[in-house]
């Protein structure tokens, strides 16, 4: 029978113990040096997943808050850019209504339009303003600029070619903020209310609704004029003639005067010419032959006939009995449906898609009116500038109105940021309790657990010499 | 006598005088014949004194030592085997824990992290290339460390194997030496020579055996030890049948003994552990992020290739995963549904958008898939189908794409901003539409006849002209009278409105006209006789605004009520309508309505009408399609087709190619406009939304992985603790100096017995106040 | 953080210093579950009965304490308006204002002496119970018997495998 030493027992138990201890020790090391109290999944299980957990949300979070900082500057320079035009607006406004109080020469109101001109061309270069490389005010269509300047027609027309639709950006689990403007809804208006002209010429709205954005001109002609070959007369050879529909004239044989319609009486020179020029009250004109005049009454209704044009060279004849001729615009698209019957006389119109007109054609549009001077007739020309400072009076409520948005947007962003920050602190506080370690208790632990390793291996050394002395004696 | 306090008495002691008394009977009567071993029952208590009766009987004395010895070594042996079982899982499974670096930050979950950062930064302003760039080399980031990760199980698996080679190399040293142990043994006490260190030695190979394999063990009557794995010998009486590790079928080691084709279960020792790290855990873990990276890859890229890059589409599209199937044929008459590819193509719809680049005029058209009928083939088809599209397969079996010159395609998305293709509703050609909805039950023979603007045609339809005539699409019959000679003639032409067949001139103006005489098929397709139609001088022009912000894909039919002018007429109205026929919206577009107003249909679209005339009367009518998800049916990503992420498992996940060498073909644009950021939002949701794939969201599955790696490490822990301890209690009692009096041995044993039992006891209250304890807590 | 009313006052300081006593409790009882571990692994049968005796006197007010700790529950189940049955110490802290944050850290102590010794004990039983085989195996093999384990059926031994 051979004899089983103790010592080897007790070394086992003692070294089993050394060996946890040691273990503790380092395991409190490791917490206290890294701050971390679970260093291992196996260290808590359920911590690590709910820890982990927290992290991935806090990094969804300061993702969302990445967002928000990195798109302020873009809502900023948007603001900025729009305060600017809508002082430029401000600026145009005034010096229209200074060009519209009549006491301006011409000379000065060229120089009023040359100053319309430029603020035009300051506008257009906002509306086309990039931040980076993606432009403003393009809605989503972001890498084209919004605004092309196409110059068709007869009135000069700014095309948007951006769209409607919003580039948004994440901010949060189920929201999104919008960080452009589509530049048409800014500018322009895009919702067109009604049809409004100058009324020169006695041209009104038709039957069937009209179709179209911006500005367009109706350029009315006469082509012939009937009832004229009356008591030797002829309708003149000059120039000039822009009655139409019907014009009563009476020639008083008497005291030798001829009288257009309503418009004054004329005497009629001696010899009588062979192109007479007679106005209308109205202002449209005849001029007749008056050579062969056999020098009686006459009494007789005029009729004019002519023929629309949009562009002022193409001209197509019209019907002035219907109260529905279709007038459409090739360069533009845009179409009327106009009622002639009531059209008096040959002329020009200012058309307006009141409502669908953007600022930069409203202010080029009265440039070039006022340059056009007096051939208008200063009453009309008063006509087409109310009309378009109404569509810039609309424009300037337009911008403003995307000022509002945009200040709206802009505190929205910063309330999320708080709201981002203090998630995001908030989770990270969550984390922290789970997974840092509470540093105090980490190096008492640490201390204690050194002191157990001293003391276990002191204990282990003096029950070896015991072990050790029993063996030997 | 120690009382113990919670249990123990006299009788204890007693019942232990009875045991004393009845082994001296047993041994000392054991030569008498007849003689019956007496049981003892420890609980009845029979006054008797004890006996020395079995003092200085050195035989004896050895007896029961020897077999405490040997009950004592056999649970050592076992429960060895347990530990060194548990302790190697532990460590294989500690070194998998270490790889994924959690909780700590330089997980793969700090990457998820990064890679949704830099998707949200780029969502924020999608064309600056910086942005991009950062966007690719986050996802790549991301991708190594998948790749990585998988590795690191591949090499823990080679190692495995080197260690499980390693270890039955050990088992048949330690076999051979015991067989040579167990002859010496045999030599030695069949001469009557005491063996007892040859025992001992024995016995530490066969705890060293033990350690390796959980063994049985049979002692022979001439004491050798016989030893067997599961049942099969190892170290038999007369050789050793050696231990070896061979592949099996599926190229898992399996446990062989003898080079019998038989597999060795093995589930203890170091052995056992090792197999069952290699069978269970990594198995586990590694499916876990195979099934993580492919719902990656399928989530991403199903916003990806449906998005846009910055060029607006597409000239040229290769996908990445190549059609199974040696030859070409073979491929190209494949089901779709089992052509070997990666991710599975579901029943559904794709969308396909296609932009003259010129006009900027976008085309939207799109066709049905159904997996389990459709071949590659057909596949292609209905992709060339496609105008101005064309698609084959490389010789690799990949799907390559092509727009015709001047054009370029998508998969957004799209609002048609153009739904009114054909200008079938107030368009300048004359146009009477079919009331009923395709599918048309006509017949073999059936005819229908129209009066065209340059003279009149009836057209036949045969069953050849037909997929299935009782079921014939509109885009069917709509070829069969585009390619009649007879309707052309008469200056007829038909197209297919979604799934309805509208008849037009083929020219516009208010002097065309058409009519419908006769025909059988009539109130098959829903026409009536005498249904007469004009063209118009203007043709309405319809234009779609907004973005679709449902989440089911819809389709839409406007239908004028009665005739007018839009714009003009008192009370004029469009209806929309879906398929079915359940209303969505009615739109005023008579008196008072100005022409190009936009109108809201719903869920964020709007539609304006331009001035012209309608005529609901004659059937006109168009078709929208309201898009939320353009590949219901996955076969982009199934072909990776336009992909963000290649590959389909943790192994093989990487970002696309064309993406590495030019970030700026990340496909952002969820719209086809260059300045949304559709894709990425859509990208950006993954990182908390729940995945239909894993239940969860990405990072929450990573997390339950890694937290499932943790529980399994920490419960082994505690186990091998236990274990652990075990056997150090064990080997401590083995090492005890007693026995030399053997009435000391047995009162010690029984003794020993009721402390077990009263601690038992013990255990067995502070378990219950403790578990109440734990209810409160 | 809401005001404490005095009552609660009174009641959850009964609360802290029975959960001070409770851990304190387990902290000794812990003690003695290692060194049973311990005498069992040596072995020494008096040093098990020794520790045996030493817990006897200790466990004796177990019984009481427990009805302490109902006691206390009921009150504050009555104070607050509901079952004590629903309450735990995670939702007393929760109520209790300003005494709450203690209330959780001895929470958490106990908690986490409770699990330690419900390691030890594991140790114990399964060591108790694989010494107790092997001597009943010797027993049995002496007296040629298949005795039953008069002990199987009573109390929970747990199992060393995991």
């Amino acid at each position: 029978m051979s004899l089983r030493p103790t010592q080897s027992s007790n070394y086992d138990l003692v070294a089993a113990g050394i060996k946890r201890n040691l273990l503790a020790l380092v395991r409190a090391q490791e917490q206290v040096s890294s701050g971390q109290r679970i260093l291992r999944p196996s260290d808590d299980a359920v911590g690590t997943s709910r820890g982990m957990s927290l992290t991935r949300q806090r990094a969804n979070v300061d993702a969302h808050l990445s967002s928000v900082t990195s798109i302020q500057p873009v809502l900023a320079t948007s603001t900025t850019e729009l305060e600017n035009a809508s002082g430029l607006l401000t600026e145009a406004r005034a010096l229209v209504l200074q060009a519209m109080n009549g006491t301006l020469s011409d000379t000065d109101r060229a120089t009023v339009a040359d100053q319309l001109d430029q603020i035009a061309e300051s506008l257009f270069a906002i509306g086309n303003t990039k931040f980076g490389d993606r432009y403003l005010f393009a809605g989503s269509e972001t890498s084209k600029p919004p605004f092309v300047d196409q110059r068709r027609g007869v009135e000069g027309y700014v095309q948007y070619q951006g769209d409607t639709n919003q580039q948004q950006v994440a901010i949060g689990r189920d929201s999104t903020v919008d960080i452009n403007l589509p530049g048409n809804q800014v500018f322009g208006g895009d919702q067109y209310r009604a049809t409004a002209y100058t009324g020169q010429t006695g041209i009104a709205n038709g039957d069937d609704a009209n179709y179209g954005k911006g500005y367009m001109r109706l350029f009315l002609r006469t082509d012939t004029v009937t009832g004229a070959n009356v008591g030797g007369l002829a309708m003149g050879t000059a120039g000039g003639t822009s009655i139409l529909g019907s014009h009563v004239l009476q020639v008083n044989g008497a005291d030798g005067t001829a009288q257009l319609g309503t418009g004054p009486t004329k005497l009629i020179p001696t010899p009588p010419p062979a192109n007479f020029t007679l106005v209308d009250e109205d202002g449209s004109v005849a001029v007749l032959d008056f050579s062969g005049w056999t020098g009686g009454f006459v009494t007789t209704t005029l009729v004019g006939e002519g023929s629309i044009s949009t562009d002022g060279t193409t001209y197509n004849p019209f019907d002035r009995n219907s109260t529905n001729i279709q007038v459409t615009d090739p360069s533009t698209g845009n179409m009327l449906h106009v009622d002639g019957t009531g059209v008096h006389r040959a002329g020009s119109e200012l058309v307006v898609f009141q409502g669908a007109t953007n600022v930069f054609d409203t202010i080029r549009g009265i440039a070039s009116d006022l340059r056009s001077g007096d051939s208008l007739g200063a009453s009309s020309q008063t006509t087409n500038l109310n009309l378009r400072l109404d569509e810039l009076t609309q424009g300037q409520d337009r911008l403003l109105n995307s000022l509002g948005k945009l200040g709206a947007r802009y505190e929205r962003l910063n309330s999320s940021e708080t709201r981002l920050r203090d998630l995001s602190t908030q989770l990270a506080g969550l984390k922290s309790e789970v997974m840092d370690v509470d540093l105090a208790s980490a190096v008492l632990e640490l201390q204690q657990a050194e002191q157990t390793l001293q003391l276990t291996q002191a204990t282990g050394a003096r029950l070896m010499q015991q072990s050790l002395l029993n063996y030997l004696g | 006598m120690a009382t113990l306090g919670l249990d123990i008495g006299l009788r204890g002691l007693r019942a232990a005088q009875t045991a004393l008394d009845t082994v001296g009977h047993n041994i000392s009567n054991a030569n008498t014949p007849g003689y019956t071993r007496q049981r003892v029952d420890l609980d009845t208590s029979h006054p008797t004194r004890m006996r020395g009766l079995l003092q200085g009987t050195g035989v004896e004395t050895d007896g029961i030592r020897r077999i405490t010895d040997a009950l004592l070594n056999k649970r050592i042996r076992s429960q060895v085997s347990v530990y060194q079982g548990l302790d190697v899982q532990l460590q294989g499974m500690s070194r998998i824990e270490d790889m994924l670096s959690e909780p700590g930050g330089n997980g793969l979950g700090a990457l998820f992290d990064g890679f949704f950062s830099s998707v949200a930064g780029l969502s924020a302003n999608p064309g600056d290339s910086v942005l991009r760039n950062s966007m690719v080399q986050s996802a790549s980031s991301m991708t190594d460390e998948f790749q990585h990760l998988s590795t690191e199980i591949s090499d823990a698996r080679s190692q495995n194997l080197q260690e499980l080679q390693y270890r039955t190399g050990e088992v048949n040293r330690l076999a051979n030496s015991i067989l040579n142990l167990n002859q010496e043994i045999a030599q030695a006490e069949a001469s009557q020579v005491p063996a007892n260190d040859l025992r001992d030695r024995r016995e530490q190979e066969l705890r060293s055996l033990s350690e390796q394999v959980d063994v049985s063990f049979t002692e022979q009557g001439n004491g050798a030890i016989l030893v067997s794995v599961s049942g099969r010998v190892l170290v038999g009486s007369q050789r050793v049948h050696e231990l070896s590790v061979e592949s099996n079928p599926q190229g898992e080691p399996e446990l062989r003994i003898d080079g019998s084709n038989v597999p060795v279960q093995v589930s203890g020792g170091q052995v056992g552990g090792l197999l069952r790290f290699r069978q269970e855990f990594l198995p586990t873990l590694e499916a876990k992020l195979d099934k993580l990276a492919r719902n990656m890859i399928l989530e991403v890229n199903r916003a990806h290739s449906t998005g846009t890059p910055e060029s607006g589409g597409f000239t040229l599209l290769s996908g990445t995963q190549p059609v199974a199937g040696a030859n070409t044929n073979e491929r190209l008459a494949q089901l779709v549904r089992s052509a070997g590819l990666p991710f599975d193509v579901q029943e559904g719809r794709l969308y396909v958008n296609m932009t003259n680049a010129a006009t900027g005029e976008v085309r939207v058209d799109s066709f049905a898939i159904d997996p389990n009928n459709m071949t590659v083939q057909g596949l292609l088809q209905s992709l060339n189908g496609v105008e101005h599209m064309n698609a084959g397969l490389d010789s690799l079996g990949r799907l390559n794409l092509t727009a015709d010159s001047g054009y370029r395609f998508d998969f957004s998305a799209r609002l048609d901003s153009n739904p009114n293709d054909y200008s079938t509703l107030g368009g300048g050609r004359a146009t009477i539409g079919t009331a009923a909805h395709g599918p048309y039950g006509l017949s073999n023979g059936g005819t229908l006849s129209l009066q065209g603007p340059l003279g009149s045609s009836t057209v036949t339809f045969q069953s050849s002209d037909f997929a299935d005539i009782q079921n014939a699409s509109a885009q069917e019959i709509a070829d069969v009278i585009n390619s009649d000679a007879g309707m052309n003639s008469s200056g007829l032409r038909a197209v297919a409105v979604g799934d309805r067949l509208v008849l037009q001139s083929q020219n516009e103006g208010s002097s065309e006209s058409i009519a419908v005489m006769g025909g059988s098929m009539l109130s098959a397709l829903g026409l009536s006789a005498g249904t007469l139609a004009g063209g118009n001088d203007n043709s309405v022009q319809v234009e779609a605004f907004g973005r679709y912000t449902g989440s089911e894909n819809r389709t839409l039919y406007y239908e004028p009520v009665g005739d007018g002018v839009i714009g003009t007429t008192p009370g004029l109205q469009i209806r929309v309508v879906s398929a079915d026929g359940s209303p969505v919206a009615v739109l005023d577009v008579g008196e008072g309505y100005v022409p190009g107003t936009r109108l809201s249909v719903g869920e964020g679209v709007e539609v304006s009408f331009g001035y012209g005339e309608l005529s609901g009367s004659t059937g006109e009518t168009f078709k929208q399609d309201w898009i939320a998800d353009s590949d219901s049916s996955d076969v982009l990503v199934a072909f990776g087709v336009n992909s963000f992420f290649d590959g389909d498992s943790a192994g093989t996940i990487e970002v696309s190619q064309a993406l590495q060498s030019d970030p700026n073909r990340i496909s952002y644009s969820g719209s086809g406009a260059s300045g949304d950021n559709g894709a990425l939002r859509r990208i950006l949701t993954l990182q908390q939304a729940s995945v239909d794939g894993l239940g969860a969201s990405l990072g929450d599955y990573y997390g339950q992985v890694v937290g499932d790696v943790g529980f399994r490490i920490s419960t082994t822990q505690s186990a091998t603790a236990v274990a652990e301890s075990l056997v150090q209690s064990l080997d401590a009692r083995r090492e005890e100096v007693s026995g030399v009096n053997v009435d000391e041995e047995l009162v010690n044993m029984v003794r020993f017995e009721q402390a077990y039992t009263a601690s038992a006891r013990y255990i067995q209250t502070v378990q219950q106040l403790n578990d109440t304890i734990l209810s409160i807590i | 953080m809401s005001a404490v009313l005095p009552q609660e006052h009174a009641v959850l300081n009964h609360l802290m210093v029975w959960l001070r006593e409770e851990v304190d409790q387990q902290v000794r009882r812990k003690r003695a579950l290692t060194d049973l571990c311990t005498a069992m692994s040596q072995p020494d049968p008096q040093g098990c009965e020794a520790v045996l005796e030493r817990v006897h006197q200790e466990e004796s007010r177990s019984r009481a304490r427990e009805t302490k700790m109902r006691t206390i529950f009921q009150a504050l189940g009555k104070l607050w308006g509901v079952s004590p049955k629903v309450l735990t110490l995670r939702s007393i802290a929760e109520r209790a204002g300003s005494l709450g944050a203690e209330i959780l850290e001895l929470r958490e102590a106990l908690e986490s002496i409770v699990r330690e010794v419900g390691m030890e004990a594991k140790k114990v039983s399964a060591t108790a119970r694989i010494h107790r085989s092997v001597i009943l195996e010797v027993l049995n093999t002496l007296f040629d018997s298949a005795a039953g384990d008069p002990m199987e059926e009573q109390g929970r031994l747990l199992d060393a495998e995991a």
